[in-house]
């Protein structure tokens, strides 16, 4: 079903950086900065050398099996049985991070743009562009994604460059002057907001790929090129809101865009930036929601998942009110509940793939011919 | 009241026009599955809005992970 649908190495490039970047570029900066203060900028920058290793790990799992995908991967690596819970586990987390993503993008939305809409509203008109991506496939959200990638690139680069004068490097003083061990969960923060939930891309990567053969080098750049861009996005709000800012407001790079000011005259754009993490989000919540359809048809053994993309949404609809009732227990549980988890979907889970399908490509060496 | 009502209108909806596709293709591990969904999503959505609490699977997960979280924690302290 999925083997038909071909994208370029460059459009995996660009899913790959926009997924990664998907929700971490609003909440990054006050997470950072409360772990290192006005430190954050160097944790972000080590977490994505942290971040280039576990985009190694991942897709060097995906290209075990080039001609499968993550959940027949499994399949074949782990045996049948437990194959099939492995993919039960990732199907759970699909539903989850998809309930949870909404709530972020609805959360903000109603917070800073909408205070009077029903936030269910809100989830249901985000849900319905999300449930069309779906419903088209990857090729045409591929294609589409790209269209956009100039636009964004300029929203990214003009939300920076308008922010120069408001700089103040005094912010950034004393440099390193956190201890160790704050900057050491500092960077695992980031990498795991950044980069441990890459595993989802394993469902199209490589598989749908035209020239799987130098994928390696594609995804890397992918998750490098969003860890860079959250770097920025962090530095810059430490320079421009200090530390003490950056902790303050819930949505920091959003902050960031209300303080431009060019000459009196540029103002109030941060409804143009929004655009950017609208964006960033949408590719997060598709694929999320696409892998999680595509695992529902491995997991059940069914033969398309198109039926499904509107009971599935529905569910995801009314999650999305109960995963986070409230924004003070998001924040409880992106610290108690989602490092551990991250830990356990991003790094042992990838891990234990790898080291198993190491140890059966030794023992018998019948791999797929790539 | 209404809301709860308009949920179930709206999987109503959705299985008035979902199903006999389905039934037509004969695809019945789709609609088996097809139908759980929309009763997952039409029950927990009537009872949220109802304001029976709900069991919230990130409560499950945060529950399960405790031990390993906590050692994290103190990993880091």
């Amino acid at each position: 079903m999925l083997s038909t649908v071909k994208i370029s190495n460059r459009q995996m490039t660009i899913i790959t950086c926009l997924f990664s970047i998907g929700t971490t570029i609003l909440v990054a900066p006050s997470t950072l900065a409360a772990n290192a203060q006005q430190d954050a900028w160097i944790c972000a920058l080590l977490g994505n050398a942290v971040g280039l290793g576990l985009a190694w790990l991942y897709i060097s799992v995906g290209l075990f099996y080039p001609k499968n995908n993550l959940l027949e991967i499994n399949e074949r690596i782990l045996g049948k049985w437990l194959g099939w819970l492995a993919s039960c586990f990732f199907l759970f987390t699909m539903l989850l991070s998809s309930a949870q993503v909404l709530f972020y993008i609805g959360n903000f939305l109603k917070t800073n743009m909408f205070p009077e809409t029903p936030i269910i509203a809100l989830h249901i008109l985000f849900l319905l562009v999300v449930m069309l991506a779906a419903h088209l496939g990857l090729e045409t959200f591929a294609r589409s994604i790209e269209l956009f990638v100039p636009l964004l690139l300029l929203l990214f680069f003009s939300l920076i460059f308008f922010l120069f004068p408001s700089m103040e490097i005094e912010n950034i003083q004393p440099i390193l002057e956190a201890d160790g061990k704050s900057l050491v969960k500092g960077t695992l923060t980031f990498a795991s907001m950044t980069y441990l939930t890459l595993p989802t891309l394993l469902v199209f990567f490589p598989v749908c790929l035209t020239d799987p053969r130098s994928a390696r080098k594609y995804f890397i750049a992918g998750g490098l090129i969003a860890g860079l861009k959250l770097s920025m996005v962090i530095l810059v709000s430490i320079l421009v809101l200090g530390p003490d800012g950056s902790i303050l407001y819930a949505y920091p790079s959003y902050t960031l865009a209300q303080r431009i000011s060019i000459g009196n005259f540029l103002q109030r754009v941060e409804a143009i930036v929004a655009i950017l993490w609208f964006f960033t989000i949408f590719v997060k919540l598709s694929m999320y929601f696409y892998a999680g359809l595509i695992s529902m048809t491995h997991v059940f053994r069914l033969r398309t998942y198109k039926p499904l993309i509107i009971p599935t949404a529905f569910v995801v609809a009314v999650f999305s009110l109960i995963v986070y009732p409230n924004t003070a227990y998001m924040a409880k549980w992106d610290v108690d509940a989602w490092f551990p988890y991250s830990l356990i979907f991003g790094l042992f889970y990838p891990l234990l793939l790898l080291v198993v399908g190491l140890i059966r490509a030794k023992t018998k060496p019948g791999r797929d011919p790539s | 009241m209404w809301g709860a009502a308009f949920v179930l209108v709206t999987a109503a909806i959705i299985a008035w026009f979902e199903v006999p596709k389905l039934v037509r293709r004969r695809y019945h591990r789709e609609l088996v599955v097809f139908s759980l969904l929309l009763l997952l999503g039409a029950i927990t959505g009537t009872l949220k809005i109802l304001d029976v609490p709900v069991p919230n699977p990130g409560d499950w997960v945060k529950v399960i992970l405790s031990p390993f979280g906590e050692f994290l924690q103190k990993l880091f302290e």
